[in-house]
């Protein structure tokens, strides 16, 4: 089985196919990642094929001092983020987001697990991205700060900004019978 | 709190990429390959094209007159060499093909994608 960097050195060399173990090896993670700062599935697809048109472009300039994953993950961040900024979002969906949290807020009592999901999903979307990619990254998949740092890009310092201001903004978020409802 | 946070989150879904997605990847890669090679071979006419016109100016300055002379004789019409246009006309032209006309239709270029996207 051929190392990366055998893989990078034919791609180099001008074998565009040898491009497509690392899509097949990569893709899986760069669409969960750039789903978790997107939130939207077709947008996300977008995202991913830009970073890798971006990794294929940016592949000579990668040092290989560390490992393709490393590297790529923070094109996938940035693609993500700069995607989100470039979203207008409309006043139809920020109206749908609030109908739907006051709807859910009305079922105070004995939530099921699909309404809770729609209520954290609102609230997910209501998040800043990075805020919302980092507290996912930590306590979903259980990365530590290094590892966040290593996906992101992000400063270690700037990760722990993050986690504590998305943890609070999650908290706030959060209606209290949800919390109380969980508890149960 | 860091628990419920985890099982708050535990409920959320990611979806898995659609199966095409390795393939649009691979056909956004091959087309941008080809536009890549396209656009070398452009810029290696256009190298091509100014060492050209560079040795043609450079013949003209060093034999132009000469041969403007020659002809002029040969064809028994009056002296050509009197009609050239001076060193600095010549230099300005040349400059005005070599130089200023790709820069000029490279920013057209840029501000027709701007106005109508991507082509």
């Amino acid at each position: 089985m051929p190392k990366e960097s055998e893989y990078i050195e034919r791609v180099l060399s001008g074998d565009t196919d040898a491009f497509r173990y690392f899509v097949r090896e990569y893709q899986s993670y760069a669409y969960a990642l750039a789903f978790r700062i997107v939130r939207r599935p077709e947008e996300t697809e977008e995202v991913v094929q830009d970073a890798f048109l971006k990794a294929f472009k940016a592949l000579r300039h990668f040092k290989q001092q560390s490992k393709f994953s490393t590297w790529f993950y923070p094109i996938v961040t940035r693609q993500a983020l700069s995607q989100v900024r470039k979203r207008k979002t409309s006043l139809v969906e920020i109206e749908v987001a609030a109908q739907q949290q006051d709807e859910s807020q009305d079922a105070a009592h004995l939530i099921k697990t699909e309404e809770r999901k729609v209520i954290i999903e609102n609230i997910l979307d209501q998040m800043k991205p990075k805020e919302r990619l980092v507290l996912q990254l930590h306590y979903l998949e259980e990365q530590s700060i290094e590892e966040i740092v290593e996906i992101s890009g992000f400063s270690k310092s700037n990760v722990k900004v993050l986690l504590h201001r998305g943890r609070k903004s999650f908290e706030q978020l959060i209606p209290d019978y949800l919390h109380e409802d969980l508890m149960l | 709190m860091k628990e419920n946070i985890r099982k708050y989150l535990e409920l959320t879904e990611v979806p898995t990429p659609p199966m095409h997605l390795e393939e649009d990847v691979m056909e956004r890669i091959r087309t941008y390959k080809v536009k890549q090679e396209k656009r070398m071979q452009s810029l290696r006419w256009g190298i091509i094209l100014i060492t050209l016109s560079i040795v043609l100016f450079v013949l003209f300055f060093l034999y132009g007159e000469s041969v403007f002379k020659v002809l002029s004789a040969e064809l028994s019409l009056p002296d050509l060499s009197q009609q050239m246009p001076s060193t600095a006309t010549l230099g300005g032209l040349f400059f005005l093909l070599a130089f200023v006309d790709p820069i000029l239709s490279l920013y057209v270029r840029r501000r027709y994608k701007k106005a109508y996207g991507k082509q």
